[in-house]
């Protein structure tokens, strides 16, 4: 396995975002991970590449990352790319293209080829706010791609687009896990989720409430429950009783500026 | 007396402390802007009341009016509070309402701005001669315990403390207060509930306009009035409000009197015992609660989204060799040619560019802030008079080590400082710059004391690079081409930075930490690095300007210089090497000041002017002079580059719609950004 | 009737596209209407543009028959529009009777009035409303803009994060103030089948447009539809099959 969460857990105060959260991942997969809003997606990304304190073990490869910090985690191959981008505009494609290569040589030509690969080589001196929204989320798999990363962890890549291009995503995304490399995708389109995944996790309330084969997951009874809403029939699901049952309560701005407190 | 004499002493300053602090906190939860000027306002309506009851004259910004008669004490405080009021108005209404979303930086350097253009003001309009003012509280002494006490003390030190009381019970208690508090903390929510954050901000501003003023007043008596004698009292107050977080007006107030009475105290203890160090340690106790309050509860602290952490762009460095050769060859043309006086304003221009280039790469490249460099500068200086003056170093090797002197303070400072973020950084540099200059600049053992220091003149292989010749020829044009060789040198070495993976990697950090750390990038470090760079050129700076003076005081390298180089480098553009070029003419005695004083005869309002700029530019173009040249260039760039991306449409990324997604939406909001 | 809310070829967006695209509906007095669709169809954007918290780029909004004037908050409010934000908008560090006060609940009885609603608040009034579960917060957020007595409720992902159990209780008293105080409530809504049992009438967005709508009966009929704007066809036509 190339990676292998075992009950993570991460608390906001006395919330509990991620509860005994056990993940793998294994090399040349995509494994997809999907949930409703506030399901604790994008704290496990966190917690995976050291955004958030996290407790419980966390293997990559055959080593133990706990404790690592997040620019470690990058260099071991642990790459996330994130649901607001976080593009640096100050500088050119290029230039960000760069960031992500570091300082290995060679760094020009396979930053013009990345930007040829994504369709952005016209663009190569521009800087991100000029690009489209389109083009800026395809800017951050570029620069992603450029750490050579073994796991890429994409959060949303498709947030923003339509479902053309959303769709038209699933084959670079495919083809991400070539050999060694992986690719864990968070999404809320569920078509481009159970269309490239060999395995998909649902999150529920900081829970994995199901996982398996994109067929299996999609018609488990418990997915449906937590998009869906439970049906007054009263479908029960047992995420409804346990204490952690407000889990994605907490405030999402909230949230969000713990996780940025965090950041190393 | 006693040490509890000292004490009770020591309420006085408590009291404005006190005061100030209140003020602070008032405002910062009310509009998230640490508000610098406090002293500064507060100065000019006492002197403002000086004059009233001296004379029956109220000075204004702008003209006076004469009443006549000596008024009343009661009529000239209403007199005074009443402008106190208007006039805290405006400077909120003008200055720091359209902020409201603005970068941390902006806020900061505005609120330097309007520190400097009041205290500049009431040079202008009160000049520096040192007041006095009747007593207003009654001042028999008082036994205590076989002590003597003043009992004006404990009088200011009530008032202090009732306005304080009044002030937590107002926000505790009343709905508007609690609105205010709300609307601070989140201010979309405010709106919601229909009430109107901006306004709520103006009353807050108000009450601390009201309460610094009126405390000022009252302690005018027991002190020495003179320009700039209470502006940098905000330091101690700063470290107050810190006690109360920024948000308790009652705690903040308290320790505003106990740091008054603690420092005294401390005075007392340095009389009574020769082995304590005899300077600085009043100032150093601030910064120390300062650097403490940071460490320990800097994380706690509100502050306000960290989402809008952003700078202007920094453009990407390429050189264009015609237009600096070009400039080069004018300079160097130029140098032999102008008058003394323009030649000096040069050489001034070209020691204070190197010095902007240590903010460009600090601030402009990392994102940190820095109320400091002037501080660094200075230890190099004075370093160099030691080693030079006194260790009879050489030339190549006496700078050099200063410039390590810098260095090594500046990564002193800076690993502290990577704890802390945005308006914390300000304060605390702020408190830093004042405790160097109190605890070393001034110290006498240090620096040879009000005499100075001296700095023996450049000389290599014999031939003198020095600025002083013989009688006649002041400044020397050799130390000028010197000057000239050194800036260019370093702002080349700024611009390669900026283009050097190094520079990328500056820039990304402050662009995003955690897409950084995410790309591998140990901020920590590069943010090390930036420091150490920032404050070699400040070190280089410093033994320029070292060099440039000859004799060194403290005055050289107050803190005020700091304020000044960060006016000036922001002025120019904080983001570019151009802007420090620009800046560096800018700063107190380049060629913009000689310009001042020798073709529109203004040069006494320079600083007044130059502060005004600076809030202008604040407020309306984060990059700067250098920037606006950009600003107009690069929308039609942009529009150039739209239109190819919309002609050739790539497989995946068409021209897309930005739809409402997580990422748009729920967090950008630029109409209740400041929530 | 006249409608208590009516939203006409409403446009709004961020940047330089359009998020949502001539958008109407119409809110009787007494009316709950959800508001449904996937993230980022448009859903919470329509709601800001209501309140004028984003501007409107085209289309107009009136409240009881009168025209709101474009992007101003306060006449917003002040026409009678209360809205509960999707973060809640809670003042996080101001005690459940300080929140409530600042929105006018000040004395005993204007309380008893909130507590009425909303018992389980009384035992936290003087907890800092930060502390509170989501449940809770939710509670103290529907409580605070109840309490200014809108004619139209606007609620943005109502049941994020919160167990079934208190969303039930929640559309509760959404219910109650519907016809005992004839307040209008729109309801964006992410759970569907909570919104269906929820709403009178429901309004499908995609793509920042309104595709489908019908009163709760009528949606209910068209599930594998409505599953589709959520799940995607995969998931629905497995579940449909």
């Amino acid at each position: 396995m190339l990676l292998r969460a075992e009950g993570v857990g991460v608390a906001f105060g006395g919330v509990r975002a991620l509860d005994e959260v056990t993940m793998s991942v294994a090399a040349g997969e995509v494994v997809g991970l999907i949930g409703p809003n506030g399901a604790g997606k994008t704290t496990f990304i966190d917690a995976v590449t050291g955004f958030v304190l996290a407790t419980g073990t966390i293997h990559f490869g055959d080593q133990q990352i706990q404790g690592l910090p997040a620019h470690r985690r990058a260099a071991l191959g642990l790459v996330r790319t994130f649901q607001h981008l976080e593009l640096f505009d100050d500088l050119s494609l290029t230039e960000n293209v760069l960031i992500g290569h570091g300082r290995r040589p060679g760094g020009r030509q396979e930053a013009a080829a990345l930007l040829d690969r994504f369709g952005l080589a016209d663009h190569a001196g521009a800087c991100p706010p000029d690009l489209s929204h389109g083009q800026q989320r395809l800017l951050a798999l570029a620069r992603a791609l450029a750490s050579r990363p073994r796991l890429l962890l994409l959060d949303e890549p498709a947030a923003g687009l339509d479902s053309r291009e959303s769709a038209a995503l699933a084959d670079p995304i495919r083809a991400m896990a070539t050999g060694e490399r992986a690719v864990l995708l968070i999404d809320h389109d569920v078509d481009l989720v159970f269309s490239v995944c060999d395995r998909v996790y649902v999150l529920e309330f900081g829970r994995v409430i199901a996982a398996g084969g994109p067929a299996e997951v999609s018609a488990s009874a418990a997915v449906r429950a937590a998009y869906l809403g439970t049906a007054g029939d009263g479908a029960d699901h047992d995420s409804a009783d346990h204490d952690g049952a407000e889990a994605g309560g907490v405030d999402p701005d909230e949230r969000q500026s713990e996780r940025q407190e965090k950041s190393p | 007396m006693d040490f509890l004499s000292f004490v009770i002493l020591g309420l006085g300053s408590g009291a404005i402390y006190a005061a100030f602090a209140t003020g602070i906190v008032l405002v910062h939860r009310a509009s998230g802007v640490i508000h610098f000027g406090f002293g500064a306002t507060a100065l000019f309506g006492v002197l403002q009341y000086a004059d009233l009851r001296r004379h029956g004259i109220l000075v204004l910004p702008v003209g006076h009016i004469d009443l006549g008669t000596e008024p009343s004490v009661a009529l000239c405080v209403l007199l005074v509070l009443a402008h106190a009021l208007l006039f805290t108005l405006l400077i909120y209404l003008l200055c720091f309402a359209p902020l409201h979303a603005a970068p941390p930086l902006a806020r900061v350097v505005a609120s330097v701005g309007v520190m400097l253009a009041v205290q500049a003001l009431i040079v202008a309009r009160f000049g520096s001669a040192p007041r006095s003012v009747a007593a207003i509280l009654p001042n028999k002494p008082v036994t205590v315990l076989g002590a003597t006490l003043p009992r004006d003390r404990l009088y200011l030190a009530a008032v202090a403390l009732l306005f304080a009381a009044a002030l937590h019970l107002w926000s505790t208690r009343t709905r508007f207060g609690k609105a205010t508090r709300g609307a601070a903390e989140n201010e979309k929510a405010a709106i919601l509930l229909g009430l109107r954050p901006r306004w709520l901000a103006a009353v807050s501003w108000l009450l601390a306009g009201a309460v610094v003023t009126v405390v000022g007043i009252l302690i005018a008596p027991t002190t020495s009035l003179e320009a700039g004698s209470f502006t940098l009292l905000i330091v101690p107050a700063l470290g107050a409000a810190l006690v109360g977080r920024l948000s308790s007006v009652a705690v903040a107030a308290v320790a505003g009197l106990v740091l008054g009475g603690l420092q005294s105290g401390l005075l007392y203890l340095t009389r009574e015992f020769s082995w304590l160090p005899q300077n600085g340690l009043k100032q150093g106790l601030p910064f120390l609660l300062v650097v403490l309050m940071l460490m320990v509860a800097g994380r706690r602290l509100p502050g306000r989204g960290t989402a809008q952490d952003r700078l202007p762009p920094a453009p990407a460095g390429r050189l264009r060799p015609v237009p600096i050769a070009a400039a080069v060859a004018a300079a160097a043309i130029g140098l032999p040619l102008l008058s003394s006086q323009w030649r000096l304003g040069m050489i001034t221009s070209g020691v204070a560019a190197v010095l902007c280039l240590s903010l460009v790469v600090l601030t402009g490249f990392v994102g940190q802030i820095s109320l400091a460099q002037m501080s660094l500068a200075g230890v190099a200086g004075f370093t160099l008079s030691k080693v030079t003056a006194d260790g009879g170093v050489p030339f190549p090797v006496g700078p050099l080590i200063a410039v390590l002197a810098a260095t090594a303070l500046g990564l002193l400072v800076a690993v502290p400082a990577l704890r802390v973020r945005g308006l914390h950084l300000a304060v605390v540099t702020l408190a830093a710059a004042v405790a160097i200059e109190e605890f070393i600049f001034k110290n006498p053992k240090v620096t040879g004391g009000l005499s100075g220091s001296t700095v023996p003149q450049p000389e290599i292989f014999g031939f003198s690079l020095g600025i002083r010749g013989g009688a006649e020829d002041f400044p020397r044009v050799t130390f000028g081409y010197f000057v000239l060789v050194v800036t260019v040198a370093t702002a080349l070495a700024v611009a390669a930075l900026r283009r050097h993976e190094l520079g990328r990697r500056m820039l990304a950090v402050r662009g995003s930490e955690r897409a950084a750390a995410a790309a591998g990038i140990n901020a920590a470090r590069v943010k090390l690095t930036g420091a150490a760079i920032s404050s070699a050129l400040a070190g280089v700076g410093g033994t320029l300007l070292a060099y440039q003076q000859g004799q060194l005081s403290y005055a050289s390298y107050s803190t005020f210089t700091s304020l000044g180089l960060l006016v000036a480098v922001y002025l120019g553009g904080i983001t570019s090497v151009s802007g420090a070029l620009l800046g560096g003419t800018l700063y107190s005695g380049g060629l913009v000041s000689v310009a001042l004083h020798e073709w529109a005869g203004l040069g006494d309002y320079e600083t007044l002017i130059l502060s005004i700029g600076l809030i202008i530019v604040a407020i309306r173009s984060p990059d700067g002079l250098a920037g606006l040249t950009r600003q107009r260039l690069t929308p039609r760039l942009r529009q150039l580059a739209r239109r190819t991306t919309t002609t050739e449409s790539i497989a995946v990324a068409e021209p897309i719609a930005v739809r409402e997604s997580t990422t748009t939406t729920k967090e950008v909001n630029p109409h209740v950004a400041a929530g | 009737m006249t409608a208590a809310l009516a939203v006409t070829s409403l446009s709004a967006g961020y940047g330089s596209a359009p998020v949502i695209r001539g958008i109407s509906f119409e809110v009787l007095p007494g009316e709950i209407v959800a508001l449904l669709g996937r993230n980022g169809a448009g859903k919470t954007t329509t709601l800001l543009a209501i309140s004028g918290l984003v501007r409107a780029r085209a289309g107009e909004v009136s409240v009881g028959g009168k025209v709101l004037p474009a992007h101003h908050p306060r006449a917003v409010t002040r026409a009678g529009v209360g809205h509960v934000p999707e973060e809640r908008a809670l003042f996080a560090n101001l005690s459940v009777r300080d929140n409530l006060a600042v929105a006018g609940a000040r004395r005993a009885h204007d309380l008893r009035r909130v507590l009425e609603l909303f018992p389980e608040l009384e035992r936290l009034l003087d907890r800092r409303s930060g502390l509170l579960s989501g449940g809770e917060q939710q509670m103290l957020a529907l409580a605070r803009a109840v309490y200014q007595r809108p004619k139209v409720l606007l609620v943005d992902e109502m049941s994020l994060g919160l167990a079934p159990k208190i969303c039930q209780r929640l559309v509760g008293v959404l219910r109650r103030l519907a016809t005992e105080q004839g307040m209008a409530v729109v309801l964006v809504e992410q759970h569907l089948f909570l919104a269906l049992e929820a709403a009178d009438r429901a309004y499908v967005l995609h793509r920042g447009e309104i595709t489908l709508s019908g009163t709760r009966a009528e949606l209910a009929e068209r599930r594998a539809e409505l599953e589709a704007a959520y799940l995607g066809s995969v998931t629905a036509g497995a579940t449909a099959a």
